[in-house]
């Protein structure tokens, strides 16, 4: 009995290295072994616990682990200690930052964009929902339902971001929740899938109505100006009266009441009956061009609404039904593919009836897990990553084109563009999950500022609003004008005259009177308190919202003096010391100018999406946001450039960095494990210690920042095992 | 578009080719570049020259230049407001008062009033100018820059072959083709290209110390790992220290210019702009935009577009003169054009609104007539004569550069999409 008990566990940790899986996990090794069986393929050998710590980082929290996180691990003796961490890494914030880049790229969510407080709040909201992890169809229905102000809910996001274009915008929501493209039908019958101009029309009818042009106020007691001779027959004389008199004095505040109602524009997004009309040069049969379209489902079931539901409500129920198996086959195949690095089903988004999966039974499986799981996303990658399977050392051979992968291992895979970018930060900060999601509450704050706006103004009547513009100084419009005129004229003698520095006096004064006729409106309309509230963002975030996780001050004396008592204890010479301090301080003001010209040191995810181009992150392919899935992870001439000659990377091993710090207080025997840590999240082999030896030998104090700048350009670093 | 398929296995590139070869039975580049015949877009125009232009500066004026008080002026006219006209040295040729260096080049002007667009809009309107196509949120199109490295290739391999200069961090860029036909972007001109040049810090030896350690200490990771990906990066390396090298770097080099043509251009980013173009063209790069903003002129029309002329007129003429004196403007050529006019009623605000009905762009070098104007406007309100698309202004483009503006290229998602989309060239403007 006993003698099995020991033999068992011996075999138990020769097939689980890892101790600690769960069953789910178990079972899809136990799909895969049967392939490898069949193919007559070894699986790759388990990965080293220094692979793994770095994957694990790089995989949930996005970033490579700090040397203290990397040694903690490698050091501990528990046998549970791969599972212990990737429940500690999932519960994290930085779980939230790392998927939300991901998902803000297949979303193509981006934040500086018209409606810009309606983008920031609809990332926020993304961010929030990962971070409470919301079931992904409830996500999914939030989404597809959402309708108000943007104060209401962020998830308006997901129309605004389309606005004026709900065709494509539906073609996106069915390639990204339904892995199916129809875009083809938009225009006409889907040349290589079965979908006709029709079906795509049926199916858009269902998101149709969701108006994102709404953006102005009602203001109260307010008659609607009629749209034609039907509507003029239906109002009342009384009616149509008030109307006419209403739009007559309207006229006379619809300059300031537009400055004040500009930063609602787009915060709004309101569910209607309206379905689409056929093109004009609908060529098909089965009707006539510009008929109207009703709403009917692409596949599965009927999705009618119910008593009570708007068309929304039934599309969302229908899309996210556990009968509608492509829903959930294509979160299944993108988690797997975050993961392992290539999906079942390749493209992930493009299925069609014959799709079959690289091996259905995994396929059916995973999908199964989503299930039971009820679409927690982060149990089920906790059982991806507990698998054997994502434990194994990465495949050492990218598969071939068109070559079926059997999933012997994950796939090496350059870091993304965020990995890079949140890797350095980790580097330079020391600390890189401070600051994550805090501008939640500037964006709170704005998007309460532009409620209150909202309010008053529905609380207001017309000739409220009248009284107020009449009694306020704007109301003396003619001695304004005047002035501005006069103002154009001198401008017009004065650049007749070739007077340049008349010509930008007068232009400038005449823009500050604009300006103080703004101001005016906004103080006559709203009353003091919310117009200076108001004109202090005007409806947008303030850049430096994001916590700025600084690094330490540059060039600071203290640091420096503290910097020149270790070289003097080395015994430096004084002509030695003195080029010491004059380089020191060189790096001090590189640094600073390093600094002035980086971004704040945030987490990718903060930092705007998507990053400003010329940006690090642009640099390594951030998807622009503006298609599904549009990041890159190609080799680029300017990427090389980056990380041999820029701010961002040169600041790494510079005064002020903790990476560099921590290299620096650690003995000079050690430092080079420090590097490799930092870096590598591994020791150096035998080899490399022999090398990095001679290199001291031969560069002296030079060596430690050659061997930094060395191995950050190396593809070691830039790629994940 | 999957990320796998772009990243480590094959670019994206061998993918289309992929795609087009296995389930269209039609090959894309390289083979388009040959004589044969190939199935022509359905609408697209067949006509195709002998280049006239090697090079393309297109300079664009984002925000909708105000074609009233530029080139297409009516002086003395209620839409005109204050702004007069005044003549150019070729005859009977008109344009705004504001642009009195320019008139002196009238003789290689060929100004096209006529245009008109569907886009109201800045980003759709900058979208439609730029790539032909109306802006989608399934797929982005490439910019004309992208289209010509993808039809012709790179003339001088150790630099890109297009470049924006202060572009908008919307410009669509390489839209569905690979990144590397991507336009390389310059935020500030007198900065030149980005992260080129060593750091201060850094001795050539200790530089090259460090590339060469590089090297030694990802030996074992580059042999155990097979994949395209990890070569790749080899290769960027190799040329990206070739570029830092490059004799070709002085191109991005404004401090190489002599004061005076510093002075002839003027110290404004948009100045400086035309220089590096001019600079830029002359290394082989072969397609430059630049950007000037602030034409976005809802308030206060009068005072803001003669200050926005003022660096438009003084950095294009510079542009112009300084392109002939080198014998370049013959197969350089200059475009100036936006997204859309603005409304020839003035508001209250003294400003004019978005107009897209009508408005005027310009055309310079590269095999165009100077001295011409082609359209013609009612007070500038509606096109009276000569009415065009922006498709068809691009199509001028691309038949100057001798584009092949009927062929057929799929993007991914396996939609066909031309040059210029239906576009048809002013084949009159040349000669």
């Amino acid at each position: 009995m006993k003698t099995t008990l020991v033999l068992a566990l011996t075999l138990g940790t020769l097939f689980h290295a890892f101790a600690a899986t769960t069953p789910e996990s178990a079972k899809i090794d136990t799909i895969l072994a049967k392939d490898y069986a069949k193919l007559k393929l070894q699986p790759n050998p388990a990965s080293s616990d220094e692979a793994f710590v770095r994957r694990i980082y790089l995989d949930v929290v996005g970033r490579i682990p700090s040397i203290p996180e990397a040694q903690a691990f490698l050091a501990s003796t528990d046998a549970n200690k791969r599972a212990a961490l990737i429940d500690q890494l999932l519960a994290s914030d930085g779980y939230a930052s790392h998927f939300f880049n991901y998902w803000a790229d297949v979303l193509r969510l981006q934040t500086d964009t018209k409606g810009k407080l309606t983008g920031e709040a609809y990332a926020q909201w993304l961010k929030d929902a990962l971070k409470k992890n919301q079931p992904f169809d409830g996500l999914v229905r939030e989404l597809v339902t959402t309708d108000g102000a943007a104060w209401d809910s962020g998830a308006i996001g997901f129309y605004m971001r389309d606005q004026g274009m709900p065709l494509d915008h539906l073609a996106a929501t069915v390639q990204i929740f339904l892995g199916t493209q129809i875009v083809c039908a938009q225009c006409h019958n889907h040349p290589f899938d079965k979908w006709t101009q029709m079906d795509y029309y049926h199916m858009a009818s269902y998101t149709y109505g969701v108006n994102a042009k709404s953006y102005g106020v009602e203001l109260a007691g307010m008659v609607k100006k009629p749209k034609g001779g039907k509507d003029r027959k239906k109002m009342s004389s009384e009616e149509r009266e008030k109307a006419a008199a209403q739009q007559a004095i309207m006229k006379e505040i619809s300059e300031p009441l537009k400055d004040v109602m500009k930063s609602l524009r787009y915060t709004n997004i309101k569910e209607t009956d309206a379905l689409p009309k056929l093109p004009h040069d609908y060529k098909y049969p089965d009707a006539k061009p510009l008929e109207t379209v009703q709403p009917r489902t692409l596949f599965g079931h009927d999705a009618i609404p119910a008593v009570g539901e708007s068309r929304t409500d039934a599309f969302a129920k229908w899309m996210t039904s556990p009968d509608n198996a492509r829903f959930t086959i294509v979160v299944a195949n993108r988690l797997w593919k975050q993961a392992m690095g290539l999906a079942l089903i390749e493209p992930l988004d493009e299925m069609t009836d014959s799709t079959v999966p690289s091996n259905p039974e995994l396929m059916d499986y995973l999908v199964q897990v989503m299930q039971d799981k009820k679409y927690d996303m982060k149990a089920y990658l906790r059982v991806i990553y507990n698998s054997d399977t994502y434990q194994r050392a990465a495949t050492t051979t990218g598969p071939a084109l068109g070559e079926r992968y059997a999933f012997t291992g994950p796939l090496l895979r350059r870091m993304t563009s965020e990995q890079v970018w949140d890797s350095m930060v980790t580097l330079l900060t020391g600390n890189p999950d401070d600051g994550i999601g805090s501008r939640g509450d500037a964006i709170e704050n704005r998007l309460s500022t532009l409620e209150k706006l909202y309010d008053t103004l529905a609380s207001k009547t017309p000739e409220d609003l009248v009284a107020a513009v009449r009694a306020s100084s704007i109301g003396d419009k003619k001695g304004t004008e005047a002035k501005a005129n006069q103002l154009r004229k001198d401008l017009v003698a004065a650049r007749e005259a070739k007077k340049d520095d008349e010509v930008k006096r007068l232009s400038k004064e005449l823009k500050e009177l604009q300006g103080a006729q703004q101001k005016g409106s906004f103080l006559a309309i709203l009353g003091e308190d919310l117009a200076r509230e108001l004109r202090r963002g005007g409806g947008d975030v303030p850049k430096n919202a994001a916590k700025k996780v600084s690094i330490t001050k540059p060039g600071g004396k203290e640091q420096m003096r503290e910097e020149m008592k270790k070289l003097q204890a080395q015994g430096l010479d004084k002509a030695a010391m003195q080029k010491k301090i004059a380089e020191f301080k060189a790096q001090a003001a590189a640094l600073r100018k390093a600094k002035d010209n980086l971004p704040t040191l945030t987490r990718a995810s903060e930092a705007g999406s998507p990053a400003p181009r010329g940006h690090l992150l642009r640099l390594f392919g951030q998807s622009d946001r503006e298609t599904i899935e549009n990041a890159s992870s190609e080799a680029t001439v300017p990427q090389a450039l980056g990380l041999l000659n820029g701010s961002m990377a040169d600041a790494i091993f510079s005064p002020g960095s903790h990476f560099r710090e921590e290299v620096h207080n650690a003995s000079t025997h050690d430092q080079a494990t420090q590097i490799y840590l930092g870096l590598l999240s591994r020791h150096p082999t035998a080899d490399e210690s022999k090398l990095i030896a001679s290199i001291q030998a031969e560069r002296g104090d030079k060596a430690m920042s050659d061997l930094v700048r060395a191995l950050l350009n190396t593809s070691q670093f830039l790629f994940v095992q | 578009m999957n990320t796998l398929l772009k990243a480590d296995d094959f670019s994206r590139r061998q993918f289309v080719t992929g795609l087009a070869k296995t389930c269209l039975g039609v090959t894309v580049l390289p083979s388009i570049l040959s004589n044969t015949a190939h199935a022509a877009f359905e609408g697209s125009s067949k006509l195709k020259q002998v280049p006239t232009a090697k090079n393309v500066i297109y300079l664009y004026m984002s925000g909708g230049m105000s074609h009233l008080d530029t080139f297409d002026p009516h002086a003395g006219t209620d839409e005109s407001g204050p702004t007069k006209a005044i003549s150019t040295n070729a005859d009977g040729l008109q344009i705004s008062e504001y642009l009195p260096s320019l008139a002196k080049h009238g003789k290689k002007l060929a100004i096209v009033r006529s245009l008109s667009s569907t886009q109201g809009a800045h980003d759709q309107g900058n979208y439609f100018m730029h790539t032909s196509y109306t802006q989608r949120s399934t797929l982005r199109h490439p910019s004309m820059g992208a289209w010509l490295t993808k039809f012709q290739g790179r003339s001088n391999p150790s630099l890109p072959s297009s470049v924006v200069v202060s572009g908008s961090s919307k410009h669509p860029g390489s839209g569905f083709f690979e990144a590397a036909v991507s336009p390389l972007s310059i935020n500030n001109p007198s900065q030149g290209l980005q992260n080129s040049k060593r750091l201060g810090s850094l001795s050539e030896d200790d530089f090259n110390y460090q590339l060469n350690l590089a090297g030694k200490l990802d030996q074992g990771f580059r042999e155990h790992f097979n994949y395209d990906g990890v070569k790749a990066y080899g290769d960027v390396y190799k040329d990206a220290v070739k570029i830092m090298n490059s004799a070709d770097l002085a191109a991005f080099d404004l401090s190489k210019e002599s004061a005076a043509a510093h002075e002839a251009y003027g110290s404004e980013s948009f100045g400086q702009g035309c220089l590096l173009a001019r600079r830029l063209v002359e290394h082989g790069v072969r397609f430059v935009e630049v950007g000037l903003g602030s034409w976005d002129t809802h308030n206060e029309n009068f005072v803001r577009v003669p200050e926005n002329c003022q660096q438009l007129d003084q950095a294009m003429s510079a542009l112009l003169s300084d392109l002939e004196s080198r014998g370049l403007l013959e197969e350089t050529l200059v475009v100036l054009t936006t997204e859309f006019g603005r409304t020839p009623k003035i508001n209250q605000n003294e400003g004019r609104d978005h107009y897209p009905k009508a408005f005027s762009s310009v055309l310079a070098g590269g095999g165009i007539r100077g001295g011409q104007v082609y359209g013609k406007t009612d007070k500038g309100r509606e096109v009276i004569e000569g009415k065009i698309t922006p498709p068809d202004f691009n199509a001028t483009i691309g038949y100057a550069l001798g584009l092949p503006l009927d062929q057929v290229i799929f993007s991914p998602s396996k939609r066909p999409f031309t040059v210029c989309d239906k576009g048809q060239p002013l084949v009159q403007l040349f000669g």
